[in-house]
């Protein structure tokens, strides 16, 4: 038993976030906002394929490292901390492990690695109306699109551009014309990655909410003296920091498996653990940051509420906290 | 990362479970917090004793097994499992054993440890005092040098079964002159010493758990100091970090109510065979939470494992076993309907649940030393 990480996976963990940083701060963040598709937003996606990101889940003959789902999550939580407004998850995290599977049927597995094309996934869960049509991220850049589990290329789907809360996103709906490439479900990757991207997103929330409170002063002190404040703080960070392991945990589990999508079913329960953990934990610290910012964070001149569109973003997709639960509940023989 | 079992541990898991199988009594004793079940309960402590499962993770020589923390978790899920009882010694082997391990002499070790394993001395914890609850640093009990030793004089109170107990650890005042965390020793006192009078009372379930503990002049030995004369608050300290951390709650005692917890969710079906969806959901969000808190667990024995001291995180994972019980039992109490108000196991269950949030320092007090130390926010 050793639920750590080893000295290879935190020295990816900290290059990667080192580079984000360095070339995804908050200047970028803000352009993506006005022009998602842009180059400024999209500056940075060579470099992580330089740095192998991309390739994280793809063997070596496909110019992959196999490093692995312990490595990815703990990636995706760092693309989280700075709320990453590019495809990560969706090219690196389902596109690629669901093409390894599935043989790599329409050869495209080099490409993504080497960061020349982008795949993006619908995730298409709890619509309450089913007339609607799946919504994908990074539309206009996406070479490839996952609906349901198959594959499509650009000239296979028709998009309808859509208003997300978050502008970043680039949302588009999605129609597909032919019938793809069957390369199966996106929905346990989707909601594992989603899940580490809320960790990573729920860290930042708690972090820069509290050097805010240090920072402002009201009644002669600094209002992160006082306890209401203190206190809904020290719950948001709690619950964070108890999703977190899940999400390790779960992501260690799918590595067992070999990222075999056949086996993937035995996963479920981990995984659904995790994404409803890391829901309900991101989407607390959103609402604690907001709070404890006052009007300060309920402004778009101000960068909190990126973070905070982000997390109403991925907090549904790929099952929300209450329907994993309910997953877990039909497993457990509690629904009907 | 491995989050496997290995073959010793495995074997080690195989070993204590069969032997509780073997040997958990049926039916359930009676609760410990009243004087006639805490008599069947030591009956219980002095087999667990005999076979070398009361304090597996203690050096063999005081009557342990040299088990590592990691097979310390793992007898700890297995007793829970079995539905064994609960631990009316686990103030001394949880609590006043690591400070003893940590603080004592040798001589003190040899005195105390292997008396403590075999429920032969049973302690009591005795921080609190009527005007001195979360604001532990406000005790006004003391002590004075007399010749060969100190005279205790004061009250304690909330001594969880102090009135079965045979001796108390705490903390008194030596300097006179101190106040707040200076100036105070933490001693061990037998209770039948001349001038201490013990009165027990109720708890919330209207078992006598709790007691009043007065000394009066009460003599004791130099070697009834542990850890040094003023030095009490700091090894005080490590006694209460042990009380909000591993030790005292571990998971598998949460995991266990969970499987009781998914039982009845599965036996209060409603006319379409299924329990209230609201219901199940809960039900579900229980199970989540104590698994968050067993892999939370797996996470902090690792570091410890490396070589980590324990820390303020000490303080979320006491908030996080404490929300998590009384969500487990109030959601048992939604599924049982109009049958929760019986005085069975879920409503004491429930009761005691409730305390979770009160003992061990408060949950308030908790966030507090969170936001400070391990978020950083300056002090009010
Ligand atoms: C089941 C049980 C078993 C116990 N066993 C023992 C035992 O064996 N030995 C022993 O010594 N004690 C024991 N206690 C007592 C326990 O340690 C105290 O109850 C605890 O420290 C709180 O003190 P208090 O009850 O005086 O509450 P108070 O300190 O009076 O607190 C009352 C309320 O005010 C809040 N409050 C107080 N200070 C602050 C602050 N600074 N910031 C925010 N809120 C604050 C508290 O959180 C609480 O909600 C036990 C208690 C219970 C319930």
């Amino acid at each position: 038993m050793f639920f750590g990480f080893d000295e290879d996976q935190i020295a990816v963990k900290e290059a990667v976030g080192a580079l984000l940083d360095k070339r995804a701060g908050l200047t970028v963040l803000q352009q993506a906002w006005s022009d998602p598709a842009g180059p400024a937003a999209w500056a940075v996606w060579p470099d992580l394929a330089d740095m192998g990101v991309q390739g994280l889940l793809a063997p070596e003959s496909a110019g992959g490292s196999d490093l692995g789902w312990v490595t990815m999550t703990l990636v995706l939580s760092e693309a989280g901390r700075v709320a990453l407004p590019l495809p990560l998850a969706e090219t690196a995290a389902i596109g690629v492990p669901l093409l390894v599977s599935a043989g790599d049927p329409a050869g495209v597995l080099g490409s993504l690695v080497a960061g020349r094309a982008v795949v993006t996934v619908a995730s298409g869960i709890g619509e309450a109306d089913s007339g609607e049509r799946p919504r994908a991220p990074a539309a206009s850049r996406a070479d490839w699109f996952v609906l349901g589990d198959r594959l499509y290329g650009r000239d296979d789907v028709v998009l309808r551009p859509v208003a997300s809360v978050d502008a970043t996103r680039d949302l588009a709906e999605v129609e597909a014309l032919g019938e793809g490439l069957v390369v199966g479900s996106p929905l346990e990757f989707g909601a594992l990655a989603a899940a580490a991207v809320l960790v990573g997103l729920g860290r930042a929330l708690v972090s820069t909410t509290v050097d805010y409170v240090k920072d402002r002063h009201q009644f002669g002190v600094p209002v992160g003296s006082f306890q209401a404040v203190k206190h809904q703080l020290a719950d948001a960070a709690m619950h964070v920091e108890f999703a977190a392991p899940a999400v390790w945990a779960a992501a260690w589990e799918m590595d067992q498996r070999g990222g075999d999508v056949g086996n993937i079913g035995e996963v479920a329960r981990s995984v659904s653990l995790a994404k409803a953990l890391a829901s309900d934990a991101a989407e607390r610290a959103a609402r604690t940051a907001l709070q404890c910012h006052g009007a300060m964070g309920y402004t778009d001149d101000y960068h909190l509420h990126l973070w905070l569109k982000r997390v109403w973003c991925l907090s549904p997709a790929f099952g929300s906290a209450r329907w994993h639960r309910r997953r877990v509940g039909v497993d457990m023989g509690l629904h009907g | 990362m491995d989050l496997t079992w290995s073959r010793a541990d495995e074997d080690f898991r195989a070993g204590a479970r069969s032997w509780l199988e073997a040997n958990v009594p049926r039916p359930a004793l009676p609760s410990g917090d009243t004087s006639e079940g805490f008599a069947r309960h030591l009956e219980w402590e002095r087999h667990l004793f005999e076979n070398r499962w009361s304090v597996v993770s203690w050096p063999e020589e005081y009557g342990g097994r040299g088990a590592s923390l990691w097979q310390w978790l793992i007898f700890e899920e297995e007793y829970y499992r079995a539905g064994a009882p609960q631990r009316v010694t686990q103030n001394g082997i949880f609590l006043l054993a690591p400070t003893v391990f940590e603080f004592g002499t040798p001589e003190q070790q040899q005195r105390i440890l292997p008396r403590m394993a075999a429920a032969e001395d049973l302690w009591c914890q005795g921080w609190s005092e009527p005007g001195a609850g979360s604001d532990l640093a406000g005790i006004t009990s003391r002590a004075e040098p007399v010749d060969g030793g100190w005279a205790l004089t004061g009250q304690k109170i909330w001594t969880t079964r102090g009135a079965f107990c045979t001796h108390l650890f705490g903390l008194f005042r030596t300097d006179p002159d101190s106040t707040r965390h200076r100036g105070l020793t933490y001693f061990l006192v037998p209770l039948d010493a001349p001038g201490v009078t013990v009165r027990g009372f109720g708890r919330l379930d209207g078992d006598e758990g709790f007691a009043e503990v007065f000394f009066d002049g009460v003599v004791v030995a130099e070697e009834a100091v542990l850890g040094g004369v003023g030095q009490g608050w700091s090894v005080a300290m490590a006694t209460t970090g042990s009380e909000r951390g591993l030790t005292l709650r571990s998971p598998g005692r949460f995991s266990a109510v969970v499987t009781r917890l998914v039982d009845l969710a599965r036996r209060s079906a409603d006319p379409g065979g299924h329990p209230d969806p609201l219901l199940a959901d809960q039900v579900v969000r229980g199970w989540m939470e104590a698994e968050a808190y067993r892999l939370f667990t797996l996470q902090a024995v690792t570091a410890l494992a490396g070589g980590a001291r324990p820390g303020a995180e000490s303080s979320l994972n006491k908030i996080w076993w404490s929300e998590l019980d009384i969500h487990l039992h109030e959601t048992a109490l939604a599924l049982r309907g109009d049958a929760a108000e019986l005085d069975d196991a879920w409503m004491r269950g429930f009761e005691f649940s409730l305390s979770g949030p009160i003992y061990a320092g408060t949950n308030e007090i908790q966030r507090n030393i969170a936001a400070e130390r391990l978020l950083g926010l300056p002090r009010s």
